[in-house]
């Protein structure tokens, strides 16, 4: 049984970490919106995703903010990163 | 056809790390880490005793090729972001024209495409040049400014700002450097610059990567070549990730952006080209029949870029 993170796990923490920045309750957040449609600027995508590499210890490509543009496209990437991870590790 | 005679920089020697001045920046800690993690900056350099013009003089000196060629310069040309940089009537250019004896020339300042006004400083040399009809005639041009102001120091969201200087001796005749085509586009609705409004900044941001690769671009093609043909590109060094969106959105390798000095002089205004055909030079990046790209964007919002051969 693998400890990684599910799709869900990322969604949740994602619309928890974008509520936090933009200072908004979580359910005010919908995964399937742009992240710049709700004025996330683009030093708090970036910064977004430092906080990505801390939790699921990884590096991403620093393009990711602007390829996987809302949280549902952004978890659904990263369950792809941590899986292969796991898969490459045996 | 226009040529670059010459290219001399100043780096002034202070290095400072922008960590250690992420208060006067408005940077909190998270923006620190963001600024070196993903965009690649992580010192600038500061001149803290000289003036704009004592910028502009360190790079004339450094400029072997100006010695004995002054009666040839026809224009001194500041090519600079801000559109006022010293109080009245105290003038920068006008001081560097008379103390490097150059009191023949005509002297005045371009900042209308703010930090692409180099190129466009390089290109109208060569078209007042043209129109003038001597062969023989130059232009200096000088880029790099002081980080006089909070609104000096920073690109807000984008870059920080350092202080160097360039030098560009331009003429009509050179074999080496000529500038085969320029492509230019400024967007009038973002000329409010760094006081956008958050809908505007967004859509900026959002244009940005196709603004930069359109007049790219469209500069390779009025070169007559193709982006395969271009050997080198000197970016404009507002940060890393931008050209890493950039090249992917083009189609260019990204070793063939050269961004050493991202990290090491930060965003230097009109500069940042010219620094980096210096360092480029310097490293062995640039060989002779060289197709290379000159690439800058100036808030306002102006996007310029200039294929040249080597």
């Amino acid at each position: 049984m693998s400890n990684a993170p599910s799709t869900e796990d990322l969604r949740i923490w994602l619309i928890q970490r974008v509520a936090s920045y933009l200072e908004k309750d979580p359910s005010d957040i919908s995964p399937s919106v742009s992240l710049t449609q709700y004025g996330l600027d683009s030093v708090y995508a970036f910064v977004m995703c430092g906080d990505i590499e801390d939790h699921l210890d990884l590096r991403l490509e620093p393009t990711v903010a602007w390829d996987y543009r809302t949280i549902d496209a952004l978890a659904d990437h990263l369950t792809t990163l941590v899986d292969r991870r796991a898969g490459g590790a045996g | 056809m226009t040529t670059l005679e010459a290219v001399a920089t100043y780096l002034p020697s202070r290095s400072v790390p922008i960590r250690s001045i992420a208060d006067e920046l408005g940077l909190d800690n998270a923006q620190v880490r963001v600024f070196e993690r993903f965009y690649g900056l992580s010192h600038i350099l500061r001149e803290p005793d000289g003036t704009v013009a004592d910028l502009m003089l360190a790079a004339a000196g450094k400029m072997e090729e100006l010695r004995g060629r002054e009666h040839r310069i026809r224009y001194v040309i500041q090519a600079r972001t801000m559109p006022v940089v010293a109080p009245y009537p105290v003038n920068p250019v006008h001081d560097v024209r008379r103390i490097l004896g150059l009191d023949h020339a005509e002297a005045f300042a371009v900042f209308h495409h703010a930090c692409a006004s180099g190129l466009l400083a390089v290109e109208l040399s060569g078209r007042l040049l043209e129109a003038d009809g001597d062969p023989d005639a130059l232009a200096l041009v000088f880029t790099g400014e002081k980080t006089f102001t909070p609104a000096a120091r920073t690109v807000p969201g984008t870059a920080v700002n350092g202080e160097a200087s360039a030098a560009v001796l331009v003429g009509l005749g050179g074999s080496r450097d000529r500038v085969l085509s320029y492509a230019t586009r400024t967007y009038g609705r973002f000329n409010a610059g760094l006081s956008l409004a958050d809908a505007e900044l967004g859509e900026f941001q959002q244009i940005y990567p196709d603004a930069l690769a359109e007049v790219m671009l469209a500069a390779v093609d009025r070169a007559g070549l193709t982006l395969k043909d271009v050997d080198l590109v000197l970016p404009h060094n507002v940060n890393r990730v931008s050209w890493v969106r950039l090249c992917k959105l083009i189609g260019l390798p990204l070793d063939r952006v050269f961004l050493d000095n991202i990290p090491v002089t930060g965003h230097c205004f009109c500069a940042d080209p010219f620094l980096n055909y210096r360092s480029a030079r310097d490293l062995g990046r640039l060989n002779p029949g060289d197709r290379y790209l000159m690439a800058a964007v100036g808030l306002g919002a102006t996007f310029s870029a200039m294929v040249l051969e080597h």
